[in-house]
């Protein structure tokens, strides 16, 4: 009898972690949700849909929204964020671009040199809210405006036909899986590791919580943020100038609408617009949700006139699910 | 005293009616003296830095330059809109335009419905408006000149059949929605239901940008592994489609015919990744328009002698403007002229 209830207990104890884990760790019921979609999908599209081909494609075109998603949820947490950065790694493509095809400069110095202008457009926004004390929104909203003009100075109509040695960067393929993939998963890690291991970047916590108890606790708020603006601003970079290479043009265009969907990524991925909450893995979970469906949507030959309204509905029902559970089981 | 101000009143009155006659005078010169008028035109857009659209701007410019050089008017025009594709913001710049006074408007009419009122607004305050590239054929515009997209989705479907022997699965990717695209889409059906062996398996909206026609088409192919053919109608889709087929190695393999020519479609068809571009000839739209809307405005040609009495334009409704062919034969040919484009600076947002 005993032996019996001990084994209720336990089945109980075991199923409870089970949901604390679904409930708590947004990556992992994401996780979870992409594996059951998968296995239906796998039913119905077994040629199309499960394959190492598909993975590589969903993986290559998540690599902007994924890359970028790691540097927002940084800001997120901090309690903070940056809606600039569609038009930032704009600029980081076109000063690339501009600098290699039609100022003669060397392919590394025309890469950096983006990359840096990116940096320098993140510190400005970083500056602007934490020194200057205004609204983030209003600020990377602004800077949006301004990023987007000068992208399409800097490239004008569009600078096409980049040198190889500079394609090769966005286009090789490397184990079936094409280049941007891995800087993705390097760019994933390294958000990781920074903010589940290291003291510096576990800060944003307390700051996205309270940012007045963490300045109070003498934690640097303005320069931490700034540091972290910056970081999104290299990420930016980074994204712009591999997304030249990989379509082989700078538009100054490109990147139009990437934040909404990169925001929606982190926030499906455990983030919170109040700050304080978030994980890398959670963001790139949520990001490669959004990834995911959107495949899904072609692959199971939605009509394209019903796929927004099936995306929003998938969207709505993940995060009312979520809330659901939370309301029902968290202790 | 009183003589003080007699003097006074003469000294002030007397300059002043000379002054007086001389404005007059001068006023009366200058009228006889004014050979040429002043036209400034106002095209309204979206997207207005695309390379695309260099084509409408370079027509424009050649057609102000040559009025101007002709007749002794003085001609110009500047391009109004967003730099993104944001329909509300196009409405808004045109909008905002009024204030310049413009003597006419060239619409790219994106989406007939969400332009017509402020036509119909321009129409009724005496600006001539007419359509370029994009028609609003529901609202009160003088004149569309532009392409004619069921005949350009014909054209498409017709370059693309045979290069797929006639026979199996085609994929489209454009603007779904947008009312020429659909134009385009269903005369390209109409095409492809004339060979039973071609089936349309899927039509997709890119939004009009190269990264998302790049993953809608690698999302086909693993769909769809034996894709004979695919069509691209908007700007985005051909450099997208040339992305994801080169990635996925099946450049060659399955054909791709796709709308407009910009250096980018061009590098495409050089490197084998589209077989066949067919581009609009866009500096019809702008040349054209310069010039419709001078000749509405200065020509005394009447269609009949009742022209005003039954509503009866000088203009023609429609003027269809036709489309170019690019292919690996001449691609060569093209390069120069839209990598000319692809290096001009917009600088058309403020008059020329």
């Amino acid at each position: 009898m005993d032996e019996n209830r001990t084994g209720i207990i336990q089945e109980e104890e075991g199923r409870s972690k089970f949901l604390n884990l679904i409930i708590n760790n947004r990556a992992f019921s994401l996780l979870l949700l992409i594996i059951a979609v998968s296995i239906l999908m796998s039913a119905f599209f077994p040629e199309s849909f499960f394959s190492y081909t598909n993975l590589s494609s969903i993986l290559l075109a998540l690599s902007i929204e994924g890359s970028l998603a790691v540097g927002m949820m940084l800001l997120i947490v901090g309690g903070v964020f940056d809606i600039s950065i569609g038009s930032n790694l704009a600029v980081g493509g076109a000063v690339t671009a501009f600098l290699i095809r039609r100022a003669g400069v060397p392919i590394p110095i025309g890469m950096i040199a983006g990359i840096v202008a990116c940096m320098a457009a993140g510190a400005a926004n970083g500056i602007i809210v934490t020194k200057v004390g205004v609204n983030p929104l209003i600020t990377t909203l602004a800077m949006l405006g301004i990023l987007r003009g000068i992208a399409v100075l800097i490239a004008g109509p569009g600078i096409a036909a980049l040198p190889p040695k500079f394609t090769i960067l966005g286009q090789k393929m490397i184990l079936g899986l094409q280049i941007p993939s891995y800087y993705l998963f390097a760019i994933t890690i390294i958000g990781t590791f920074l903010l589940s291991k290291t003291r510096y970047f576990r800060q944003l916590y307390y700051i996205g919580g309270n940012p007045k108890a963490a300045a109070l606790s003498g934690i640097k708020v303005a320069k931490t943020l700034t540091v972290n603006f910056i970081i999104m601003g290299v990420i930016a970079g980074i994204t712009g100038v591999i997304l030249a290479a990989r379509l082989n043009s700078a538009i100054g265009l490109v990147g139009a609408g990437v934040e909404l969907r990169v925001l929606t990524g982190v926030i499906i991925g455990g983030g919170s617009l109040s700050g304080g909450k978030g994980t890398i893995p959670g963001a790139f979970m949520g990001a490669l949700f959004m990834g995911f469906i959107y495949n899904v949507m072609v692959i199971a030959g939605v009509n394209v006139y019903y796929q927004s309204i099936v995306i929003g509905i998938i969207l709505l029902s993940a995060v009312s699910l979520d809330v659901i559970l939370l309301k029902k089981f968290q202790i | 005293m009183k003589k003080f101000f007699l003097l006074l009143t003469l000294l002030l009155f007397i300059p002043a009616l000379f002054l007086f006659a001389g404005e007059e005078e001068e006023a009366g010169a200058g009228a006889e003296m004014k050979k040429g008028e002043d036209f400034h035109f106002i095209m309204v857009n979206n997207m207005v830095t695309l390379p695309y659209f260099m084509g409408h701007y370079k027509g424009a410019e050649l057609a102000c330059k040559e009025i101007s050089a002709a007749t002794g008017d003085k001609v110009t025009f500047e391009v109004v809109g967003p730099a993104e594709m944001d329909l509300m913001k196009q409405v808004e710049a045109f909008e905002a335009a009024f204030a310049k006074k413009p003597d006419g408007f060239m619409v790219v009419a994106w989406d007939a419905e969400v332009v017509q009122a402020t036509i119909n607004k321009a129409m009724a305050q005496g600006i001539p408006t007419i359509c370029i590239d994009g028609d609003s054929p529901i609202s009160n515009r003088i004149s569309y000149i532009g392409t004619d997209w069921t005949y350009l989705g014909r054209e498409i479907g017709e370059a693309l059949a045979p290069l797929i022997n006639y026979r199996g699965k085609v994929a489209m990717l454009g603007l779904v929605g947008a009312e020429n695209m659909e134009e385009a889409f269903a005369s390209f059906r109409e095409v492809m239901a004339q060979y039973p062996d071609v089936e349309i398996v899927a039509l997709e909206h890119d939004n009009g940008e190269e990264i998302e026609a790049a993953r809608i088409t690698r999302a086909l192919i693993q769909k769809y592994p034996d894709l004979a053919g695919i069509a691209g109608f908007d700007a985005g889709s051909g450099p997208g489609m040339a992305t994801a087929l080169r990635e996925t190695g099946k450049a060659g393999k399955i054909m791709a015919v796709a709308n407009n020519i910009t250096t980018a479609h061009l590098q495409a068809i050089k490197n084998g990744e589209l077989q066949y571009i067919i581009g609009e000839r866009e500096r019809f739209f702008g040349y054209y328009g310069v010039l419709w809307l001078y000749l509405h405005l200065k020509s005394n040609f009447k269609v009949t002698d009742i022209d005003e009495k039954m509503g009866i334009a000088k203009l023609p409704p429609r003027v269809i403007t036709g489309v170019i062919f690019v292919n690996k034969e001449s691609v060569d040919a093209f390069w120069d002229v839209y990598e000319g484009y692809q290096k001009a600076k917009f600088t058309y947002g403020k008059p020329q």
